[in-house]
């Protein structure tokens, strides 16, 4: 019997076992072993062999607006706003609506800060403070009907991620790298750019793979200073020296296999050690920014201010993607904490939303550009997401308009881009006052469902055995919104 | 008292018709309508408008058709469809069924129960109530020896079937390897060589016994499987969300944890102790401190500050829900929680005894609990002579930094620099101003904790009214539910004769005492628990789930029969681990045989012992071991592997500290929910809010980075060398000969010696060092 034969038919059992709700263990590591063995294949497989449904996406980036950003400030356009600021919700509405905020604080309406225009050939409706984004409104599809079901950042973040409200669950990013697996040798499959001024609220809770596999796990890179802990050789070891180290190693490890007999595992661990090695090669190649021309660099905004940070991200994204990344997660926004960091504009919505907006407009636009200059927006999903939007009216004394917006989970605005998305388009509708969905409503199970189908994943059939459960990214509902894909 | 069961439902649920025939439809007819119609035909969801969990929907028919024509019953629709083999559909029933049917309908079609409850038999879609691990516990006799080595019962069970599949037991194995592979199962850490050579040494017949029985005395044994509860049980000291505040007194309960596991406290007492201990035990500080079971999981502050009643309801149902699936999948092996919104899908589980669970816990709260009324004098002397001595530690680090803060002034002073505080740090090495410092400063922190008689765990509050919650939802509630059981389990009764407001201590006492008397899932999934952590897998795979969505035990009598033997041996865990170890079967060799794969790739069967890869805390404690860093102290509050600050939630910045107080045994790493160790992470340390009833084993090149490169890595490595030169001086050979024989349990070859003598020139004995403690042999255990 062959070796591959071998791995072949474990690879069968896996799947087998998967489907019988047999455990995954050992056999996660065979996974690995299927693309080592065989010596051509620049992949590493997913869970799933072919996709569910052909389709042209097939890598996402998703930015996440953590704190929770203004809708009614930005993608969502609400004309008779400017004649109710001021008013009470009531009268904005129209009936008796007694809203449950965080805060518990409902003061009057309040009008956007930023003029709306229409932009691009879609005449899509976006704010003065998304000027760049503007000009690409037609690459973008807005969704205005979002829904949360909760009020509280932690678990709305955690259901923006992963479709739950609790902690333990694993995010869409590995779910995509679970069930897709991975393009690149030489890379993680899922790749985070936490923002550089802190981690968001719970950390690395938010790359999780929870109760999938390690590998599965959000690898954190930065685009600045060490992009990849421990992968450059410990100061103080020469080349000399780690070769020769390697050798020893390498010949112990064989010795093992006579002793013990062969073993897809063992040979599976001999083989990451050589994917390290190629790692660390191919890494610092990929992050060195300075190969990219001038040009380029300006279009992102690298240099730029307050932009630069995130326009480095955005570049390296793109460098990846190249490189076959499947999943890459930009934080737009950290933890809750003083001076916020992140769009939670509890104290003066226009002055943080104005910051945090020109930190990431430009880059964002550069990458959306860029991806489809170089004809690569067509195979790649754009995800622009918070975990759930502001109130429409002041977080402040009830006759008063305060400059602070509270959370408001009734009705948000997200947009995605890309792969199979039409374009210069608008889903869905929230009341006049823009508080809550009323049409085409959105549940985050709705949105995920959508994007796996984007990538060519039925939803219901990306599923992992857990505790009793074959557990899925959508829970146990999940609408694919057919309307907005081309 | 199943039958009592069902004929309490009986009573129940009526309207019924008895006929004579009643009870030939209930024992024969009524199965097959559970197996193979009820899931697409009953009240809740009756495609083609039938019903058939019903008389009365069975006379009315469905929008096609009556189902029964009793003119001329052979006529009957029902009867046509299923004969045609139309329905069910592409799962025709068997001859037998049919003529079943048929019997029926020509005899009139006499209905027995109604409506059927649909629970009370196993279907291709989910469990009945005759599901196997529901059962009473068998107490089968092991099958009489045939060929191969026998030790105990357990060899007689595993080598029954494995000879059954023509395959064969494996030689055993080594001795060398078999003392590594006991002590990392029991201790979580290896031999030394000194252990190595004095067993290998001792030619007595019992040696193995002994050294099995000293290991499970062995105080090392409590970490080692406390660990393995910690992971069950979610166990974290913070409280994840947002705000994921610090709980720097959980440790107490995780040295509860460790203290019965090395006194073997029985099973259901610590069952009981954990669920109830406050209340049953209340007058005695480890009866509190055991709760902080209750206590382990996340806690939404900022959730339940909020200021909608409706959104903290939302919060406190999601807290209960994790509450009851960590307690009905860590004591029963049952996912009671899915039964939250609606009757469990697979199970035979009710919504309303989902909410009889959470009304057993509805005093449960977090909270901080003081002891120091119950603190007898022994303990309080023993707290504080440990403060005392974490006192003297710190002042001794304090002194060490001033010394050394004194040399560089006065040596700054004669190079006519600047002396002040701000030159005086840019001038001391890292070393000192960051590892010192953080660990002076930490020697103080332990010091206080365990000056602190306070346990993070229950604080019950008064509890609310619990309501069958329609779809899960808070604000649409049912019928009022007492705390109570779930009936299909064959335990105590799972009604608990409570009233709708019996005080908490009643509740939830009782509720301790129906998980833990007489209840089969109880002894069944721990010591599935105990054979998964000795053989990498469980004779049941899933050991969190013994239901439908489960697997099925791989050997069924045996399972039963250690679950018996648990019973009837007080719950003591190491009888059932004495048994296992001394078994033949675990003694085996690991070696694979191509042949013997053909037929069972996954050893399901046990042919060989199945190689392990050490986990993440086994490899950092071995590391740590070798090179001779270990701090083997027990007990005590966890060491911060982070720095943290609070700005409304609180932050953790984790990273890799220096010192001896950092270098203990890694369960007593402070376990932050947002703070986790890259280094455990990469070897499938699993999520703390996560249960892991058992752990993913990944093969990744981030793996072999971080203990390639890592600085703990390396710095074990010069550690490592540090030591073998000191004790071998200037002999090259003595010192990797000596490196071999303690990380591998063998000696070095003649081969490997010249290699590593070569690599030694060129990459020092570090380097050596470095490739034995990422090699395959060091890091299995097999």
């Amino acid at each position: 019997m062959s070796f591959t034969q071998s791995a072949f038919r474990n690879r069968r059992d896996f799947l087998k076992s998967i489907q019988y709700g047999l455990g995954a263990t050992a056999a996660t590591a065979l996974m690995l072993d299927d693309h080592i063995l065989a010596n051509d294949a620049q992949t590493r497989p997913g869970i799933l062999s072919t996709t569910h449904h052909n389709a042209k996406a097939k890598r996402v980036i998703q930015i996440v607006l953590t704190g929770g950003f203004s809708q009614v400030d930005s993608f969502d356009y609400k004309p008779e706003l400017p004649r109710l600021h001021g008013k009470t919700l009531n009268e904005g509405l129209g009936r008796e609506e007694k809203p449950d905020v965080f805060f518990g604080k409902v003061g009057r309406i309040r009008q956007s800060d930023f003029k709306f225009s229409q932009h691009g050939d879609s005449g899509l409706w976006i704010s003065a403070l998304f000027p760049y984004l503007a000009t690409v409104a037609d690459e973008l599809t807005i969704i205005n009907s979002m829904f949360a079901e909760t009020s509280n950042h932690t678990p709305a973040t955690f259901q923006e991620s992963t479709g739950f409200r609790l902690n333990g669950f694993p995010v869409i990013g590995s779910w995509a790298s679970y069930g897709l697996g991975s393009e690149t040798r030489d890379l993680p499959s899922y790749v985070v750019f936490p923002d550089t001024r802190s981690l968001p609220a719970g950390g690395s809770i938010n790359w999780t793979n929870g109760f999938l596999p390690a590998q599965h796990q959000g690898v954190v890179m930065r685009s600045s200073g060490v992009a990849i802990d421990d992968l450059a050789l410990p100061p103080g070891i020469s080349k000399l020296q780690e070769s020769s180290t390697r050798k020893l190693l390498n010949r112990l490890n064989e010795n093992l296999n006579v002793r013990q007999g062969e073993d897809n595992e063992l040979t599976a661990r001999v083989k990451s050690y050589e994917l390290a090695a190629r790692m660390q090669r191919v890494v610092p190649e990929i992050t060195d920014l300075e190969r990219e021309t001038k040009a380029t660099h300006e279009l992102y905004g690298v240099g730029n201010g307050d932009a630069n940070d995130f326009a480095r991200s955005c570049l390296l994204t793109r460098r990846l993607l190249e490189n076959g990344v499947r999943f890459v997660q930009l934080f737009s926004g950290g933890a809750f904490q003083s001076p916020r960091v992140n769009w939670d504009g509890h104290e003066d919505c226009k002055k943080n939303h104005l910051r945090e907006a020109g930190r990431i407009d430009q880059p964002i636009t550069g990458l959306i550009k860029d991806l489809r200059q170089r004809g690569m927006l067509d195979d790649t999903v754009i995800l622009f997401t918070s975990e759930f939007g502001r109130t429409p009216f002041a977080e402040s004394a009830a006759d008063t308009v305060g400059p602070g917006r509270d959370h408001n989970q009734n009705g948000f605005s997200v947009w995605v881009a890309g792969g199979a998305f039409k374009g210069g388009a608008t889903y869905g509708r929230t009341d006049p006052v823009g508080y809550a969905a009323v049409d085409n409503r959105v549940h985050w199970n709705d949105f995920h469902a959508t994007i796996l189908y984007a990538l060519g994943i039925d939803h219901k059939r990306l599923t992992y055995y857990h505790n009793g459960i074959q557990r899925r990214l959508t829970n146990v509902s999940g609408q694919v919104i057919k309307d907005i894909l081309s | 008292m199943r039958k009592f069961a069902v004929l309490f439902l009986y009573l129940l649920t009526g309207p019924y018709i008895v006929s004579a025939s009643d009870e030939f439809f209930d024992a024969q007819v009524a199965p097959i309508l559970v197996k193979h119609c009820i899931e697409c035909h009953n009240a809740n969801d009756f495609k083609g408008k039938l019903n058939l969990q019903s008389v009365a929907g069975f006379l009315k028919g469905g929008e096609l058709s009556p189902a029964f024509n009793k003119d001329i019953p052979l006529e009957s629709f029902l009867l046509e469809r299923v004969l045609s083999d139309e329905m069910p559909p592409e799962h025709p029933l068997s001859t037998a069924e049919k003529e079943t049917l048929t019997t029926w309908i020509k005899g009139g079609a006499n209905w027995g129960t109604t409506p059927i409850n649909i629970f009370q038999y196993s279907s291709p879609d989910r469990a009945g109530y005759d599901w196997w691990s529901l059962n009473p516990l068998q107490h089968p006799q092991p099958p009489a020896a045939t060929a191969g080595r026998v030790s105990n019962a357990i060899d007689l069970f595993v080598l029954n079937q494995v000879h059954q599949a023509n395959l064969t037991q494996a030689p055993r194995a080594e001795r060398a390897l078999l003392i590594r592979r006991a002590f990392i199962d029991l201790t979580g850490i290896p031999p030394s060589s000194e252990q190595v050579s004095t067993f290998l040494n001792n030619d007595a017949p019992d040696s193995y016994e002994q050294l099995i029985d000293q290991l499970l005395a062995n105080p090392h044994y409590g970490e080692r499987w406390a660990r393995h509860w910690l992971d069950v049980i979610r166990f974290g000291e913070s409280q994840g969300f947002e705000r994921d505040k610090l709980r720097p007194h959980s440790w107490r309960f995780r040295d509860w944890v460790i203290d019965a596991f090395n006194q073997d406290l029985s099973y259901n007492e610590f069952a009981r102790l954990q669920l109830a201990g406050d209340l049953i035990a209340g007058d005695t500080t480890s009866g509190r401190i055991a709760t902080g079971f209750l206590g382990a999981g996340t806690w939404d502050e900022v959730g339940f500050s909020q200021r909608s009643p409706v959104f903290k309801r939302v919060v406190r149902q999601d807290q209960l829900e994790d509450l009851t699936a960590a307690i009905s999948q860590s004591f029963l092996g049952l996912t009671v929680n899915c039964a939250r919104c609606h009757d469990h899908k697979f199970d035979p589980i009710t919504q309303k005894e989902y909410y009889q669970f959470t009304a057993a816990m509805a005093s449960v709260y977090h909270g901080q609990m003081f002891f120091t009324d119950q603190i007898s004098d022994s303990e309080r002397a023993e707290n504080n002579r440990q403060k005392e001595v974490y006192m003297h530690r710190h002042r001794i680090a304090q002194d060490r930094i001033a010394k050394v803060k004194d040399e560089y002034r006065t040596r700054l002073a004669a190079e006519g620099k600047p002396t002040d505080d701000d030159a005086l740090n840019a001038a001391l090495p890292d070393i000192v101003t960051k590892h010192w410092e953080f660990e002076a400063k930490q020697l103080l922190d332990l010091a206080n904790r365990w000056g602190d008689f306070s346990v993070y765990a229950i604080g019950p509050k008064k509890p609310d009214e619990t309501f069958v919650l329609i779809r899960g939802n808070p604000e649409q509630r049912g019928e009022a539910v007492k705390a109570g059981g779930i009936a299909s389990v064959a335990a105590g009764s799972a009604d608990f004769q409570l009233e709708n407001n019996a005080p908490d201590h009643i509740r939830r006492a009782r509720f301790a005492d129906w998980i833990t008397v007489n209840n089969p899932l109880f002894a069944r999934t721990i010591v599935n628990r105990i054979w998964h952590y000795h053989f990498g897998t469980g004779i049941v795979d899933t050991p969190n789930d013994f239901g439908f969505n489960g697997g099925q035990p791989s050997h069924p009598e045996l399972l039963d029969w250690l679950a018996s033997e648990l019973v009837t041996n007080n719950y003591s865990l190491k009888h059932i681990q004495r048994l296992i170890l001394t078994s033949e079967t675990y003694r085996q060799s690991s070696r694979g045989r191509p042949a013997a794969e053909n037929i069972d790739a996954d050893n399901r069967l046990l042919w060989r012992y199945p190689p392990k890869r050490m986990s993440a805390e086994t490899l950092r404690d071995s590391v740590l071991m070798l090179s001779g860093q270990l701090n083997t102290e027990i007990h005590g509050p966890g060491y911060y592997d982070f720095t943290t600050f609070v700005a409304n939630s609180q932050f953790y910045d984790v990273f890799d500290p220096i010192g001896e107080t950092f270098n203990r045994r890694t369960i007593y790493r402070t376990v932050i929910r947002s703070g986790r160790s890259r280094f455990l992470d990469v070897f499938d340390c699993p999520d703390p809010s996560a249960k892991a009833p058992r752990r993913a084993t990944t093969t990744t090149p981030l793996q072999s980075l971080s203990l390639m490169n890592y600085s703990f890595s390396i710095r074990a490595a010069e550690h490592y060398a540090t030591k073998l030169k000191l004790r071998y001086p200037d002999n090259t050979t003595a010192q990797l000969k000596h490196l071999f024989k303690e990380a591998f349990c063998r000696e070095i070859t003649v081969d490997e010696l010249t290699l590593a003598t070569e690599v030694y020139h060129d990459a020092g004995l570090v380097g050596v060092c470095r490739a034995v403690i990422n090699t395959n042999e060091f890091i299995y255990i097999r």
